[in-house]
């Protein structure tokens, strides 16, 4: 199951209607809430930070080019009470991320889930099958 | 007669006695509301995962929206068409694919009335002649004074984004009132306030670790009718404050033309 997860790369999977998010520090409206993308790759750092903490991580394409995205994730108040810890994702690790893709279309989201590299499910999980 | 003479003192004597036991249990019964609460039922309430920066799918996004719902503030005169200036800019701004966000973006605090928005972790504080509010983000602190001072002339002093607060205890409901709240904050939507805006709170132990809490906002100059918040926390024994340092790595401060900006390291 891991392993093929880690070979979908970045797949847009569902559309789905979203209502906004509930945010301290700024709105969301820059992320679209209405797209959900599996994005696969190694991560660079972790910065578990206020007022929000970001995955960097290397994609690659499936076509040998390498692309970085940046995703921007909840704040330590809000992921530390539903189980984050500052090494829950380390660089080095190899994951997938379910996230609410800019509209812009550069490489970045809002973080919804994550499969950390042991295989826990973090967060949103990702769709089941039947609805890929 | 002598006898008469001393029944009229034991009988006084223990009348003091009882007027001070029971003026002593009175103020016992003053509720405890010591401690940090969250939002009742919300991420910050539940170990499901659901994220705050996106609580996904529409079913959780409505629970969360519902739960931190801010009412809906009906503004009038200049306020009302500010109101719609800005909402024109903000769907102008979304169809770029922009948000044009508030100054929390920047680092700046919400002050009162959007202290209440949290959306994280409360911490009050209370003794008898003050009660604090904190709430973690942007580390916000509000003093209430409950030693029966009076606000101060707003000649005399600063507007404060908290505002002054004092507050008194109608049985076993605590009453606030707020003025004096600087006008660098904003009501809902970014819509400025006049310098007229106060607040009044009633708090009321529910349950032994359920706050109900009603907030009522009066502006005559930039509200039609109040506006009305509702709170309900939940207390979380065990639970401790986390700093929330803004500036630690703020990667959405707005761009020149106010636009909240999201720094990716691919640029």
């Amino acid at each position: 199951m891991r392993a093929r997860m880690l070979c979908l790369g970045v797949i847009t999977v569902l559309c789905v209607i979203g209502t906004g998010s509930v945010s301290a520090h700024h709105s969301f409206a820059m992320f679209d809430d209405a797209k959900e993308l599996v994005v696969t790759g190694e991560v660079t750092e972790f910065q578990w930070t206020n007022p929000h903490t970001w995955i960097e991580m290397d994609v690659p394409d499936g076509n040998g080019v390498t692309k970085h995205w940046s995703i921007e994730g909840g704040s330590i108040l809000g992921l530390s009470r539903q189980g984050w810890k500052r090494k829950t994702i380390e660089r080095g690790d190899k994951i997938s991320v379910v996230i609410h893709p800019l509209k812009s279309g550069e490489p970045g989201g809002s973080l919804m889930g994550v499969v950390t590299a042991d295989g826990k499910v973090l967060g949103e999980p990702l769709l089941p099958p039947d609805k890929k | 007669m002598p006898n008469s003479f001393t029944n009229r003192i034991i009988r006084s004597t223990l009348l003091a006695c009882c007027l001070a036991v029971t003026a002593t249990a009175q103020a016992g019964k003053v509720p405890d509301l010591n401690g940090i609460w969250v939002i009742a039922d919300s991420f910050m309430d539940r170990q499901d995962g659901v994220f705050l920066a996106a609580p996904g799918r529409a079913e959780a996004s409505e629970r969360e929206n519902r739960l931190f719902s801010m009412g809906s503030p009906k503004f009038k005169g200049e306020y009302a068409r500010r109101s719609a200036e800005l909402q024109a800019a903000e769907k102008a701004a979304e169809a770029n694919g922009k948000t044009l966000g508030e100054p929390e973006g920047d680092c700046i605090p919400p002050g009162m009335p959007r202290f209440w928005m949290g959306p994280y972790a409360f911490e009050i504080l209370q003794n008898a002649k003050q009660i604090n509010f904190f709430q973690e983000s942007w580390d916000q602190t509000r003093r209430i004074y409950l030693d029966g001072r009076k606000h101060p002339s707003p000649d005399d002093v600063d507007p404060l984004y908290q505002g002054h607060s004092v507050g008194h205890w109608e049985g076993d409901t605590l009453v606030v009132d707020t003025v004096n709240i600087s006008t660098a904050t904003t009501l809902l939507g970014g819509v400025p306030h006049s310098d007229k805006l106060s607040v009044s709170e009633r708090f009321h132990l529910v349950e032994p670790d359920i706050l109900d809490i009603r907030v009522t906002i009066v502006d005559p100059d930039a509200l039609a009718e109040p506006w009305i918040i509702i709170r309900k926390l939940r207390r979380k024994p065990g639970m401790e404050i986390h700093d929330y340092v803004c500036a630690e790595n703020n990667r959405n401060h707005s761009d020149e033309n106010g636009a909240t900006q999201t720094i990716l390291k691919s640029k």
